[in-house]
């Protein structure tokens, strides 16, 4: 998301971050006169490298930036600068504490809300106590896995238009390399959009967005509302729903169950396969929402190595 | 979005307990079935990518989310207290939400801690800018 007005001191260095902010993607400088300049990520080995000498320079325009790895987090940039103004960031923030009983948002995809609970019931269950169930632990621990694997494969925008045109998808990475203060225009650049995280997108400011998405999955809430299944698939939502029921169960009857989950699980990608194979360019199609990731993979790569960086398709 | 309309939701949960032999619902709730259909229906989408949707909308701010924009297909509408519920069917313990009425096994912050530091883990997840 999107964190705004972060104030400037000139001449300094470090700027710090609340605690709520858990990760930074990008940093724009924007003083009170003069252009805005977003910054180059890099780091002190860079910097040191290839901006010597560092210590010594004036300040003037920051150009690159860097996150500390020590606590608190704080980014670091190369030149200080030399005039007040704000910077505005492209952040992961933590998302508001739970506080019950007062219902607060998860601020996770709905259909993605399984995988919290599963990494929860995990801890729950792992740890000493009178509730203590290994082997449900484990089998929570790996449900948690799988989700988070899924999660970052999900194709939660496929398409996109602007002005009822298609339009390219290109992720903030690349933007920043290749139409530099693409963002000075809000109303003008592309067009296209520009990708960031899951949900998080940059669009013409004024123009008519058009998006294809995954949508959440369509949940009936009253009894004469339809279950948006189709019969061919009817049998393969009931083994999950049966499955997640015998969880409660335990022991032998819960391990029986997981046969059904398998066999749930087998045929999804069955089916997942079959929509595929609808398209001739499905795998790019699905793909296109991890862009960001892709772009940033010298910083994303060490914590995640499953998934396929651009240069190894 | 409607395509399908041959399955009752009362249905459905008639034949989830069927399933689990309890058709008189002593040892799942109605209410619970329910629970565990809906959630086995978002768990089928994200295995097969389903319900691809067209979402129109105009930008008014340069950055947007899908997650809070009027009418978008993808916004965010489960809380904490949703998922204390299923956990507490989970490990058969009344079904309160956020209040804990439970044994003495857990407590409501047992589960507030566990969602939150679990929240955090899958955010520092790359290319999950929330």
């Amino acid at each position: 998301m999107l964190l705004s007005n972060v104030a400037i001191v000139p001449n300094t260095r470090r700027t710090y971050l609340p605690d709520t902010v858990i990760d930074v993607e990008r940093v724009r400088y924007i003083p009170v006169t003069g252009n805005p300049n977003t910054l180059y990520r890099d780091d002190t080995v860079a910097q040191e490298f290839y901006e010597a000498p560092l210590y010594q320079l004036g300040s003037g325009t920051p150009e690159t930036f860097m996150l500390t790895s020590e606590p608190p987090l704080a980014w670091d940039v190369d030149i200080t600068p030399n005039l007040p103004g704000t910077y505005e960031a492209v952040v992961l923030k933590s998302g508001a504490a739970f506080s019950p009983p007062t219902a607060t948002l998860l601020n996770i995809p709905d259909d993605f809300a399984w995988v919290l609970i599963w990494g929860a019931m995990a801890d729950l269950l792992g740890r000493e106590s009178e509730a203590t169930d290994r082997l449900r632990a484990a089998y929570c621990l790996r449900r948690y896995q799988d989700g988070l694997n899924l999660l970052l494969k999900t194709p939660w925008i496929m398409l996109a238009k602007v002005n009822n045109a298609a339009t390219d998808m290109p992720s903030i990475a690349a933007m920043d390399r290749y139409a530099p203060e693409w963002d000075s225009t809000p109303t003008s650049f592309g067009p296209c959009i520009v990708i960031g995280g899951i949900d998080f997108l940059a669009a013409p400011t004024g123009s008519g967005i058009g998006a294809t998405v995954l949508a959440n999955a369509p949940v009936p809430s009253l009894d004469a509302d339809y279950v948006q299944v189709s019969r061919s698939n009817w049998d393969v939502v009931l083994d999950l729903a049966q499955a997640y029921a015998t969880f409660k169960m335990a022991g032998a009857e819960f391990q029986s169950a997981l046969e059904l989950e398998a066999r749930a699980i087998q045929a999804c990608s069955a089916e997942n396969s079959r929509l595929k194979s609808m398209g001739s360019f499905s795998d790019i199609l699905v793909q296109r929402g991890q862009a960001q990731d892709r772009n940033q993979e010298r910083y994303n790569d060490a914590r995640q190595k499953s998934q396929p960086s651009e240069g190894t398709k | 979005m409607t395509a399908y309309s041959w399955l009752t939701f009362l249905t459905a949960r008639q034949q989830l307990a069927s399933r689990l032999a309890d058709t008189g619902n002593v040892f799942w709730t109605d209410t619970e079935c329910g629970i565990y259909v809906c959630q086995a229906l978002r768990m089928f989408n994200v295995l097969t990518f389903t319900w691809k949707q067209d979402f129109v909308f105009n930008s008014s701010t340069l950055w947007n989310s899908l997650a809070t924009l009027t009418n978008s297909p993808r916004i965010r509408t489960l809380t904490d207290t949703y998922c204390y519920t299923l956990m507490e069917y989970m490990l058969l313990e009344p079904p309160t939400g956020g209040t804990w009425s439970g044994t003495s096994q857990f407590t409501i912050n047992d589960f507030s801690t566990a969602l939150r530091r679990n929240a955090a883990n899958i955010k520092l997840q790359p290319d999950v800018a929330f």
